[in-house]
């Protein structure tokens, strides 16, 4: 109450539907004054409340198109939410890196899968094949290669020794599924049985191979992955059926490793491993 | 689709629900950003700025808020950062305006949107934004106050007293202003 009448603010909640006081709600029904008052505040509510005009529709495309071009690519391998090692980025840089790793790690995913599939390409010529490409997009720093990729890790079947054997790798140790990396070779790689031939019918294309990495990133129960994130990915047979391990790096401060396996037919998780 | 997956498919790289998600919101956006600058030209920069914030902040969005909420948050950021930008060049008077809307619109409707605009641009932006949101938007209190980060009793505040500064501005007959400038001119 202001004197014997409503504040101004009394009465501009009661316009918002706010409940004054019983008393307040028995003085406005009751005072001319108030009343007024209370229609002079409506008025102005009501003339901020006119519809702005609409702009044309030429005006609102470009308007969209201009901030859709500020967004040159996805955000993110999964969407909801960045990698943390990204996170310090500017906005346009993050985008920017995000899309590098999606392309990058779609480059290392479809090169793996045609050098397996020829029999005739190591996981080096994979690596090197890919190596320009990533340094190329890849923002400064983000870069780790990862000599184990596209090495074929053999039959598996027991997820720990898989994770022992991964955990050799990283470390450049030589392991018994193929022996020391120097030992490997394009033609002592033979092709995987079971791998359609690349024009082959049903072989997996780079996008969908991209999918399958963006599939291994969700069962792995992360926001997302920068190339640097991902540590490993090679071929296996797992209790004989074609498969890939994922070896992904865990960003701080959730450090760690996080290993699967997933079908390559299907791109379904078939075990997590013990990292 | 509603608002929520939208923005769930356009924070998981989807390009045609980012752009419906802008369209949808392209309108209410602008609405804001021309209450609070005042005019079309300024309008239009602010929400052009706002739509690019928005593009480039959705990954960040957390989806905590309302959508809507988070979008007039950074739509009343642009208009305000571009008020201040005007502030460095010089400003339209209000006989201008009138002026101006004569060649716009159909008269009444003309004459009314420039007394709003007139009349807001005497407030201090402070309290612009609360009336206008409030009015215009029909935001309720603790949803403005999450918009322009102060409390719902400074919302309801500042509301009562942009509202109690708007009724003498607009309680006049500013048409008759034009109409005396037509005559000095004439």
């Amino acid at each position: 109450m202001n004197g014997s009448h409503l504040d101004d603010e009394s009465l501009s909640a009661a316009l918002d539907n706010i409940s004054g006081t019983p008393e307040d709600e028995a003085h406005l029904a009751g005072c001319r004054h108030c009343q007024a008052r209370l229609e002079e505040l409506a008025g102005t509510a009501q003339a901020v409340a006119a519809p702005v005009p609409a702009r044309s529709r030429d005006e609102v495309d470009t308007a969209i198109h201009r901030a859709l071009a500020a967004a040159p690519a996805s955000p993110a391998l999964t969407g909801a939410t960045e990698a943390v090692d990204l996170a310090r980025r500017s906005p346009v840089r993050r985008w920017v890196g995000a899309a590098a790793a999606v392309a990058a790690a779609a480059v290392l995913v479809a090169g793996l899968a045609i050098g397996l599939t020829r029999g005739g390409k190591s996981s080096r010529t994979v690596a090197s094949a890919s190596g320009p490409a990533s340094s190329r997009l890849e923002p400064p720093g983000a870069a780790r290669p990862t000599e184990a990729i596209g090495r074929d890790l053999g039959d598996q079947s027991d997820p720990k020794a898989l994770a022992a054997l991964l955990t050799a790798r990283l470390g450049g140790e030589p392991d018994a599924a193929t022996g020391p990396a120097s030992a490997f070779s394009p033609t002592t790689t033979p092709p995987l049985p079971g791998v359609p031939a690349p024009n082959t019918p049903g072989l997996p294309s780079s996008g969908e191979q991209s999918t399958c990495l963006s599939s291994a990133v969700r069962a792995a129960g992360l926001p997302t992955v920068g190339l640097d994130a991902i540590r490993m990915i090679a071929p296996l047979r797992w209790r004989g059926q074609p498969a890939l391990a994922f070896v992904f790096e865990r960003q701080p401060p959730a450090n760690g490793k996080v290993g699967l396996v997933m079908a390559t037919s299907g791109c379904t998780l078939l075990t997590r491993l013990p990292m | 689709m509603g608002d929520a997956e939208l923005v769930a498919a356009a924070q998981a790289g989807d390009r045609d629900a980012l752009e419906h998600l802008l369209r949808v919101h392209y309108d209410r956006l602008f609405g804001v950003c021309r209450r609070l600058t005042g005019n079309d030209a300024d309008a239009c920069d602010a929400t052009q700025e706002a739509l690019i914030s928005l593009v480039r902040g959705l990954p960040r969005f957390d989806r905590r808020s309302r959508f809507t909420t988070w979008a007039y948050r950074i739509a009343v950021n642009a208009a305000l950062d571009e008020l201040r930008r005007r502030r460095r060049r010089p400003e339209p008077g209000i006989e201008d305006h009138l002026l101006a809307a004569g060649d716009q619109d159909e008269p009444g409707m003309s004459a009314s949107r420039v007394d709003v605009d007139a009349a807001l641009r005497q407030l201090p932006p402070e309290f612009r934004a609360p009336v206008v949101l409030r009015d215009l938007c029909g935001l309720d209190y603790a949803e403005i106050g999450e918009v322009l980060s102060i409390p719902p009793g400074t919302v309801r505040s500042r509301i009562a007293r942009g509202r109690a500064a708007l009724v003498p501005l607009l309680g006049g007959n500013p048409p008759a202003l034009a109409d005396r400038r037509n005559e000095e001119e004439g």
